[in-house]
């Protein structure tokens, strides 16, 4: 696998505040969510892969080149999109896209077609026109992806690209990254505090807290592991879960009265249980681990360590 | 053969080169003489740099004007000459100066854009220096453009400098005092407007710097009586680069502290003012937030 970024032991800090210690994950191509609370040091490891804050140890690689050592040469093939709405709000979207573009070694006529094709693509052609200022939030974020694809990067980060919409705009603006990183084939690092829009999108997670990589990976193989099942029954909950329990099962009762049977070997139990006691089967599914079983799991060693 | 056209080619790779940073850095210098210029910008954005060349090439075409219809006009002797042009057109100028680069510089922290820039290949100090380069042009259009004209109108006229070798000397004269008028201006400018986001406390700061040092200092060398060491001139934050872009067009001021104080002096004083202004802005940008 092609690293994409490579962090080995990498520490920032402000003063006596260390706000990454000891960070190592490599990130591969695709797309790749990075998670963390606020204040974990998301936007402090952006601006180091940018080049636009000097690590204090530790090497890190974006697209095989030091940001330190190369940044302006480096940052010529990298779209960032701000984590911020505050754009020009005089300036029309074609000419701000147009205008990064340039900034990133496109000619101005290359550039100005690309701009116009950018925005058609994120929804804002017949918009692309009119002034920033007069446009909603979930454009605005639109605009952002647009400037940030234009040049053709090889890479782009996205601080919190669906900051401020709401739930239709957040599944349109998730679906075009998705779309963006799956057939445009730029790789992409999203950051995001939200752990369903990760899921639904990424490829990869690296999730820090703490200063240091909790876990990182592709998503398929840190989630997904059969966890055992969801059994919800139209009587005797209860009776249910205890038998299974008495059985040798760990079993936990949700507050909607759903029966929680771990181990993956638990269907049969299960059928027979449900059978004596004989009660109706309203739902019977496998229960999966998500990002959120693990992004929780990594919160709770921290809380008992 | 087929009639079909392909109107959606989908996303398209760039397989050319991509331009260097100097390019970057120029795209910017020209984006930045946009702005200031107004240029596709709503009309409000045009009126004060229209209202500035207004009164300079106003001015300058009247001059001009002059000098075809009065004959024996001697250019010199009217008050007409580049470098009362110079003195008179200094206020306007001055307009200019304390709009120009809060304009460019101030609304690209408010606005965000400056994260933006900074993600792109340039530097704190290669978009400080490209934003620099663009007041630096944009006011020598109001230096150093009117100028010329006066230098190209009188010639026209015949009151211009005599044979190709003395305009050549008049033109290279214009141009090195054109850009000593607005090399000091552009520093302190930007120097003043990376000290905060908001453009008006940036431009109220460079007009009111600029016009309170006039005159504290015009004051204090031209009261009658006074014993006053001219150097003290080189406070005047306004008139130093007015007075050498004067002297440099082969004029000089007969009024005090000009009349003393030594050209050295001058070359001195634009050179400190230009060094301190610059080092503040570079500073500042230094440590300046990118979170917004």
């Amino acid at each position: 696998m092609t690293a994409v970024i490579e962090a080995t032991n990498v520490a920032k800090g402000w003063g006596s505040t260390h706000v990454l210690t000891d960070l190592t994950f490599s990130v591969g191509t695709g797309l790749t969510g990075l998670l963390g609370s606020n204040g974990a040091g998301k936007t402090t490891l952006i601006k180091m892969v940018l080049g636009l804050h000097d690590r204090d140890q530790g090497n890190l690689l974006v697209l095989g080149t030091d940001p330190e050592e190369a940044g302006p040469e480096l940052r010529m093939r990298i779209g960032f999109a701000p984590e911020h709405h505050h754009l020009p709000e005089d300036v029309n979207a074609a000419d701000l896209v147009r205008h990064i573009a340039e900034l990133h070694g496109i000619p101005k006529q290359i550039a100005t077609e690309r701009a116009s094709d950018m925005l058609w693509e994120v929804g804002l052609g017949e918009e692309r026109f009119r002034p920033i200022g007069t446009m909603s939030t979930g454009q605005r974020q639109r605009v952002k992806l647009a400037q940030a694809i234009a040049h053709d990067p090889s890479l782009v980060v996205l601080d919190e690209p669906t900051d401020g919409l709401d739930p239709v705009q957040r599944d349109e603006m998730l679906g075009l990254i998705r779309r963006i990183g799956s057939e445009f084939g730029i790789d992409m690092l999203l950051s995001s505090h939200r752990l369903v829009e990760v899921e639904q999108v990424c490829d990869n997670v690296v999730i820090i807290g703490d200063g240091i990589v909790k876990r990182s990976g592709a998503l398929s193989d840190l989630s997904g592991a059969d966890l055992g099942y969801i059994v919800s029954v139209d009587d005797k909950s209860d009776e249910l879960a205890a038998q299974l329990r008495t059985a040798g099962y760990d079993v936990n009762i949700t507050i909607d009265g759903d029966v929680l049977v771990n181990g993956d070997q638990a269907a049969l139990a299960v059928r027979n249980v449900v059978a004596t006691l004989g009660v109706g089967i309203r739902r019977f599914e496998t229960r999966r681990v998500t990002l959120e079983d693990v992004y929780l799991a990594e919160a709770s060693e921290t809380g008992a360590a | 053969m087929s009639q079909a056209i392909i109107h959606d080619q989908g996303y398209r790779r760039f397989e050319g080169e991509r331009r260097g940073v100097a390019a970057s850095m120029w795209s910017l210098v020209v984006h930045a003489i946009q702005r200031a210029l107004g240029i596709k910008r709503q009309f409000r954005s045009k009126v004060m740099p229209l209202i500035v060349f207004a009164i300079v090439y106003l001015t300058a075409v009247i001059f001009v004007g002059l000098a075809f219809f009065l004959k024996s006009f001697d250019i010199g002797d009217a008050g007409f000459s580049y470098g009362d042009f110079a003195s008179t057109s200094g206020f306007a100028v001055l307009l200019f100066i304390a709009f120009a680069a809060p304009e460019v510089i101030c609304t690209d922290r408010k606005s965000g854009m400056l994260s933006l820039y900074l993600a792109s290949p340039l530097t704190r100090t290669t978009y400080l220096a490209a934003k620099a380069l663009g007041v630096f042009l944009i006011l020598l259009t109001v230096t150093l453009g009117p100028q010329l004209v006066l230098l190209f109108g009188y010639t026209m006229a015949g009151t211009g400098p005599g044979g190709v070798d003395k305009f050549i000397e008049a033109f290279v004269r214009a141009v090195l005092a054109g850009s000593v008028g607005a090399l000091m201006p552009t520093a302190l400018s930007i120097g003043i407007s990376s000290v905060t986001p908001k453009r008006a406390f940036a431009s109220a700061g460079i007009a009111v710097g600029l016009l309170a040092s006039n005159g504290v200092i015009h004051g204090l060398t031209s009261s009658e009586g006074a014993d006053i060491d001219a150097r003290l001139g080189v406070l005047n934050l306004f008139y130093v680069p007015i007075e050498l872009a004067v002297r440099i067009l082969g004029e000089r001021n007969d009024v005090a502290p000009w009349n003393e104080l030594a050209t050295g002096w001058l070359v001195l004083a634009n050179a400190v003012w230009t060094l301190i202004f610059g080092a503040m802005a570079w500073f500042a940008y230094q440590r300046v937030s990118v979170d917004r």
